[in-house]
């Protein structure tokens, strides 16, 4: 079985599979448009150039559709297990998330967002709707190992495209209350109410906190990306 | 911390809206708008939409993972042969397509009621979209759980032609007629009775159909019918398979639409939801069931059902959940008896009580915490649950987070609604597991 291999540069922390920037896949063939070869590979064996990858999908290409695969195949399967309950739960979104991917690949307008940003807005619509279909009468939340639900963003995701390294400056400039609100609105999928109770917050400040949060980061992503650090492997790929 | 600017990324268009707009958009992501900002909003983005929040929240989303995790082997083969298999068929429906719109050329006209689909098709996506987008279709459709969609140059029929067309053509196809939905759990008979008619459903084909006669007319605009079909994976996790409406006859065909793959069809339920439908149905307002397979219903035949068929489980029984400072002062509810059955692989499990004291969920609700092998500091919240007023309470577990090595279940008395740490000081009963 041939797996995408992930050439991480700068000391990143991503692991092998995501199939960014410097990532192939074998049955890339040469006559593949947009390839880019690595140096010291066979010439048969190509990268996708980052930004081709959806309108080709959309076009009906089968390499495409694989590259795909490598592409974001980290980012989906990661997502969906942090969210989602169980392997077999993962697991069956995750192929209903790609289809979806490629469903919609034709609409991807590369001047509103990357294709990783867009593939992540896909992926959290379809983790949303499925952890409210499975989680009504028992929705756990944990505290997780490591993981402070009012601190800073832990790092590697930030690592993955260009709005995720401006969301993460974004979410580092809140107040911790603000960090667990969105976390839970935004992660669990949680109701102001629910949040509210759980935080032991007025239920108008949740409100206002989840709002500020978003209002925040959106504001972020409308700023250009000169300095930001990580910034994407996508984007610097171009 | 700076790196170099990245000089050829486009410039990102992030539109200019009102405040009010952003603010409304961030409540309608969260799921915090009411009709009347509904309203607000659209008219303060005067029909256009505007993704721009969406994106933030995807972004944060993705800002905040704390590991990123190569995709499993066996996962990502999956995934490639569905995409061969899409691609594929899109190769050959565009052939097919191609050889139909000679045919439509040649022949022309059709009778009343049919139409063309490609004169309604989609514009302006590019036409090998719509191929491939016809063969997900297919491929998908073939697989259970994708919604079909009509490429250019076919015949789109009626629902109730393609339901005939489907019972004559596919190999499996299963007819089972509606009886009264009663409640699963306690018996309760429908809000609707005596609807008639039947599912017709090809597991291979992912394709079903169902007829109603006998249904009461509804107002779209204040609720709908939502169709329901359980597999598998049991009731708890149905799928919903869209919503309908009934015209002024109460008779109506229509296709099975499923949000999700299907799983071995087992059952298909009618309820009446608000409009639009619910992600989640409490199954309080139902009218008719059909089961075409052996189902445990109840949530007592579940818990019996799993621990028949898995030799995984692990049980053990409630005691009272004296005080962890020392002084084992008793809990606020003694006498609790009851267990639970924990199946570590499968992530889920259930809990019986007897003498559980009902309580107002206005004011307050039990919660389940578990721990494992995280220890207590690091125990995950199972949910909150209230206790039933008649008989014993029987609740299924399914964390939300994974559990790894459970080793007791613990309940509390919280607020409504849970809380995300608790003082443990309204304790009810644990119960130590062991496989």
């Amino acid at each position: 079985m041939v797996r995408a291999r992930g050439v991480a540069a700068g000391g990143s922390v991503l692991s092998s599979g995501l199939g960014s920037v410097g990532t192939y896949s074998e049955g890339l063939g040469s006559g593949n448009r947009g390839g880019v070869s690595i140096p010291g590979e066979p010439t048969e064996r190509r990268v996708p150039e980052a930004g081709l990858l959806l309108s080709r999908v959309a076009a009906g290409e089968p390499d495409a559709m694989r590259a795909c695969i490598d592409r974001f195949g980290g980012l989906v399967w990661s997502l969906a297990r942090r969210m989602l309950p169980t392997q077999a739960e993962a697991e069956d979104a995750v192929q209903e998330i790609f289809v979806e991917v490629w469903k919609n690949a034709g609409k991807y307008d590369a001047s509103v967002a990357s294709e990783t940003a867009f593939v992540a807005m896909l992926t959290r619509r379809r983790l949303i709707d499925r952890r409210r279909r499975i989680g009504r009468r028992i929705d756990g939340q944990i505290i997780a190992e490591g993981y402070d639900p009012s601190g800073p963003p832990p790092g590697p995701g930030a690592e993955l495209c260009e709005e995720a390294a401006l969301a993460a400056r974004a979410i580092e400039d809140l107040s911790a209350d603000q960090r667990r609100c969105l976390r839970l609105s935004i992660y669990e999928g949680l109701s102001h109410e629910k949040i509210a109770v759980s935080t032991g917050l007025p239920l108008g400040t949740v409100k206002t906190h989840v709002r500020r949060g978003l209002i925040k980061v959106r504001e972020m992503l409308g700023q250009p990306a000169s300095g930001v650090e990580g910034a994407g492997r996508e984007e610097a790929s171009r | 911390m700076s790196r170099p600017p990245h000089p050829h990324r486009p410039r990102r268009v992030i539109a200019s809206l009102p405040p009010r707009a952003v603010e409304l958009l961030a409540d309608r992501l969260t799921g915090d708008v009411g009709p009347g900002e509904a309203g607000e909003l659209e008219a303060l983005l005067q029909g256009r939409d505007d993704a721009s929040v969406e994106l933030a929240a995807a972004s944060a989303l993705v800002a905040d993972l704390p590991r990123v995790e190569p995709l499993p082997e066996s996962l990502r083969a999956a995934l490639i042969r569905m995409a061969d298999e899409v691609a594929a068929d899109a190769a050959a429906e565009r052939g097919v397509r191609a050889a139909a719109s000679v045919s439509v050329a040649r022949h022309g006209g059709y009778a009343d009621g049919w139409s063309i689909a490609s004169e309604r098709g989609r514009r302006g996506s590019g036409s090998l979209w719509l191929g491939l987008a016809a063969a997900a279709g297919f491929a998908l459709a073939a697989a259970g759980w994708w919604p079909r969609l009509v490429g250019p140059g076919a015949v789109e029929m009626t629902p109730a032609q393609r339901l005939e067309a489907l019972a004559l053509s596919a190999p499996d196809v299963v007819v089972q007629e509606w009886s009264d939905f009663v409640h699963p759990d306690h018996g309760a008979p429908p809000e609707l009775r005596g609807v008639r008619g039947n599912v017709v459903w090809s597991e291979s084909r992912g394709e079903g159909y169902i007829r109603l006669a006998g249904l009461r007319p509804n107002d779209p605009t204040v609720e709908q019918y939502q169709l329901w079909v359980i597999d598998d994976r049991g009731i708890e996790q149905r799928v919903s398979g869209g919503v309908f409406d009934a015209p002024a006859s109460g008779e109506v065909t229509v296709a099975v639409d499923p949000a999700a793959r299907v799983k071995n069809a087992r059952a298909f339920a009618v309820t009446i939801e608000p409009s639009g439908g619910v992600a989640v149905s409490d199954l309080s307002r139902r009218a008719c069931l059909a089961v075409v397979a052996p189902l445990d219903l109840t949530l007592a035949d579940r818990r019996a059902s799993l621990m028949r068929n898995n030799s995984r489980v692990a049980m053990g029984p409630w005691t009272d959940f004296v005080s962890l400072d020392g002084t084992s002062e008793l809990p606020e509810l003694t006498g609790v008896s009851g267990d639970v059955v924990w199946d570590e692989p499968g992530q889920r499990g259930y809990m019986v009580f007897h003498g559980l004291r009902v309580n107002d969920p206005k004011v307050e609700q039990y919660q389940l915490w578990i721990v494992d092998e995280r220890g207590l500091g690091q125990r995950v919240s199972g949910g909150v649950f209230d206790a039933s007023p008649t008989g014993p309470t029987i609740v299924p577990i399914s964390p939300g987070l994974p559990v790894r090595n459970a080793a007791i279940f613990a309940v509390t008395i919280e607020p409504p609604g849970g809380v995300a740490v608790s003082s443990m000081a309204r304790r009810v009963c644990l119960a130590k597991v062991g496989v």
